[in-house]
């Protein structure tokens, strides 16, 4: 149930991820940092994954912790990804 | 027969089973309960030595005090993403796009200190370069890029 909701949120920061991915470039041209689009894509879905993973054999309690300590690492990196396109 | 009884007479005060006459000081001489608390050491020990067990893998002085720098740096970064979150400015027409920005401000300023505890708190049983190795992976994602940028 957990890993559903935690999905549900983690889709939406995916779903940025690949908006981005495609609005991005027709604003910042030649400037596109691509390599960071692609790791905001893939972050979303390697950091669900390592929840599920490190989550397996644990209790509800803390497979929600980990998902919870998996949406601040997105949050870490989506703001650090704002950050760099700013100031870049 | 009779030689035995005055036996019992000589080994017996004549008030000795007066109640009121039940001298306290004998216990004085009985050392035993001293054999008896070393006894009851060993019976604790067991679990001094547990605690000795829980406490042994961060008892070393090089896990100690890299437990202690790496704290410093979670410390630093929740200070660092604090401060971004306070002056980081983000425009955004789109309303929704703009809270979940603002939330993730919030668990970014989160992350250090939650890194930090749930990696001391699920390690608890391994070895302290797993934990060790957990948290300088927290270390390295968690980095405040916005306040390295000057955002």
């Amino acid at each position: 149930m957990i890993a559903v909701v935690a999905g549900l949120l983690y889709a939406y920061i995916l779903w940025g991820a690949i908006g981005n991915l495609i609005q991005l470039p027709k604003e910042l041209g030649t400037l596109t940092p691509w390599w960071l689009l692609i790791v905001d894509v893939a972050v979303p879905a390697v950091v669900y994954l390592a929840a599920i993973l490190l989550g397996l054999r644990q209790r509800f309690v803390t497979r929600a912790v980990l998902f919870v300590l998996g949406a601040t690492v997105l949050g870490c990196c989506t703001v650090g990804s704002i950050a760099f396109v700013q100031t870049h | 027969m009779s030689g035995s009884d005055d036996d019992d007479e000589a080994l017996t005060w004549a008030g000795g089973r007066d109640p009121s006459h039940y001298e306290t000081p004998e216990v004085k001489p009985r050392k035993p309960p001293k054999p008896a608390r070393s006894t009851a050491k060993p019976a604790a020990a067991p679990a001094d030595a547990d605690d000795d067990d829980e406490l042994s893998p961060p008892t070393s002085a090089v896990v100690l005090v890299s437990l202690g720098i790496l704290g410093g740096i979670y410390l630093l970064y929740t200070v660092g993403w604090f401060v971004s979150w306070q002056r980081f400015l983000y425009a955004s027409a789109d309303e929704l796009e703009l809270i979940a920005f603002h939330v993730q401000q919030v668990l970014a300023i989160v992350g250090p200190p939650l890194w930090f505890t749930v990696t001391l708190l699920l390690t608890r049983e391994r070895k302290p370069q797993v934990r060790l190795l957990w948290l300088l992976v927290g270390a390295l994602v968690l980095i405040p890029w916005p306040f390295v940028f000057g955002s």
